[in-house]
């Protein structure tokens, strides 16, 4: 009997021992689990890849040359989804493809980050329509960048500190960029420049330097304007003296030629940032093009007012 | 064999015309009148952040997340002028005049400043929580009959009078539509 007991004191003592060694596998496991998180546009890949370096893993949604702005998810895309921890959105518009599914889907596990949610975002009267582009404006990035750092260190607290420090830095050597701009413009006369641009992506950049758009001239992104909207806006372009006018890089828009021999109006390209290959460094390099970009332009522009041409 | 013959009169599409319209009608009336109870009053009196202010709102709420840092690491709540010293817009005095201009001032962990704008005076403000690890919050008014020009700015940290807009779009739809 004395037997019977000790031996079975003895198995639970090892059942306690080995229920203890898979107590502390699980939480060593847990703490040095990676994040999944996922993107859904190119912008976000280089937020998230300078946050987080080596500490989580980035996946992007969508594979790299889709439009994102007519794309429908695929089956992969769905699997993709289902396996991420967390998903870093535009969430205004851009990445609708990926709301739907979100929205549809139920996913209890995925943590949806909404980068914009504290950004003082271009709104349409009434709330429901804002311009979604607010990854091509230094400020309005650096914004989104502080709001993801923040909430991927609710998810994963032992980085947090880790992921603000790096999205600090990641401020810092955007706003050089700005600086750069900012000393190069600041000696130019820009208070009388006008500027038009194809669509509505650089309203926040542009009001980052105090400019304002005269003229869009696309009806929405990509649509080419029929042949009375293209006289409407020359006529608005000239009548409003404007001397820049910004559309996109890659973008072959041959009614933007037409406009720049009616009206004489210069034209400047600015990355939309929304293409190719996922990179790190995405942001930075076409932060520093559209900036340099700005300068020429708005020098340009500066020098067209002072001739009185 | 009984045949029963019944006469029926053909319709000359009159009528049905009209019970047809008549229905469509009723059919398109209760869908309006369903997605205007639904959804047609929710952002109705949602108030766009004004374009002058935007830009400088957007550096005022990246100021509010790099004075939390600040705190956490050297644990004290910079000055104005500190913050003019380290470049932080937008509390750094402009390189551009196309840029707005702000006069500032600071009580505690509040900061509010003011900038005329044509016929407007605006005001912003940035609360900092008390909890480091917290995100400071940034805000806007409007004073379109310039009722709170003459008030000395600091305390409009604490004039409870002011119904401050929150510079974070979504904040502003959250509350609009919880409002109802």
């Amino acid at each position: 009997m004395h037997i019977n007991i000790s031996s079975r004191l003895q198995n639970l003592r090892t059942l306690q021992q080995f229920l203890s060694v898979i107590a502390l596998l699980t939480v060593s496991v847990s703490a040095t689990a990676k994040l999944n998180i996922g993107i859904t546009l190119h912008p976000y890949h280089s937020y998230v890849t300078n946050i987080v370096s080596d500490r989580a893993n980035v996946m992007p949604l969508i594979e790299a040359g889709f439009n994102p702005h007519a794309y429908k998810l695929s089956p992969a895309d769905l699997n993709r989804l289902k396996n991420m921890d967390a998903i870093v959105v535009n969430g205004i518009g851009h990445d609708e493809f990926a709301m739907e599914a979100i929205r549809k889907l139920n996913l209890p596990n995925l943590t949806v980050i909404e980068a914009n949610a504290a950004v003082p975002l271009i709104s349409k009267q009434g709330g429901k329509v804002h311009n979604p582009h607010t990854f091509v404006a230094i400020d309005a990035t650096i914004r989104q960048v502080y709001t993801i750092a923040r909430e991927l260190g609710k998810l994963d607290p032992n980085n947090a500190k880790f992921f603000l420090k790096n999205a600090l830095s990641y401020a810092k050597k955007l706003r050089t960029i700005k600086n750069k701009a900012l000393e190069n413009i600041s000696p130019l006369d820009i208070g009388l420049i006008r500027i038009a641009s194809t669509h509505g992506a650089y309203g926040y950049l542009l009001q980052e330097f105090g400019m304002t758009v005269s003229a869009v001239v696309e009806p929405a992104h990509g649509v080419s304007p029929s042949a009375s909207q293209l006289q409407d806006t020359i006529n608005k372009i000239k009548s409003a003296n404007v001397q820049v006018l910004f559309t996109e890089l890659n973008m072959p828009n041959q009614y933007v030629d037409v406009i720049e021999n009616e009206t004489g109006t210069r034209i400047y390209h600015f990355s939309h940032m929304t293409y190719g290959e996922y990179r790190d460094a995405l942001v930075l390099e076409d932060m520093t093009h559209n900036l340099k970009t700005l300068v020429e332009a708005l020098t340009y522009a500066s020098e067209t007012l002072n001739n009185g041409l | 064999m009984k045949i029963h013959s019944e006469t029926v009169l053909a319709r000359d599409g009159k009528l049905e015309d009209k019970i047809v319209f008549g229905f469509s009608l009723l059919t398109l009336l209760t869908a309006a009148a369903l997605l205007y109870a639904l959804y047609g009053h929710q952002h109705s009196d949602f108030t766009a952040i004004p374009k002058p202010i935007r830009a400088a709102l957007t550096s005022l709420s990246n100021a509010g997340e790099e004075i939390q840092i600040i705190r956490e690491i050297e644990e004290y709540i910079p000055s104005i002028d500190s913050l003019s010293e380290l470049g932080i817009a937008p509390f750094t005095p402009s390189a551009l005049s196309t840029q707005i201009q702000f006069s500032w001032e600071q009580v505690s962990s509040c900061y509010v400043g003011t900038s005329v704008i044509g016929t407007k005076q605006y005001f912003v403000k940035l609360e900092l929580p008390d909890l480091i690890d917290q995100p400071a919050k940034a805000y806007w008014f409007a004073d379109a009959e310039n009722q709170k020009s003459r008030a000395e700015l600091k305390q409009l940290c604490i004039d409870s009078t002011i119904t401050w807009h929150s510079a974070a779009t979504f904040d502003n739809i959250n509350t609009k539509t919880h409002a109802h």
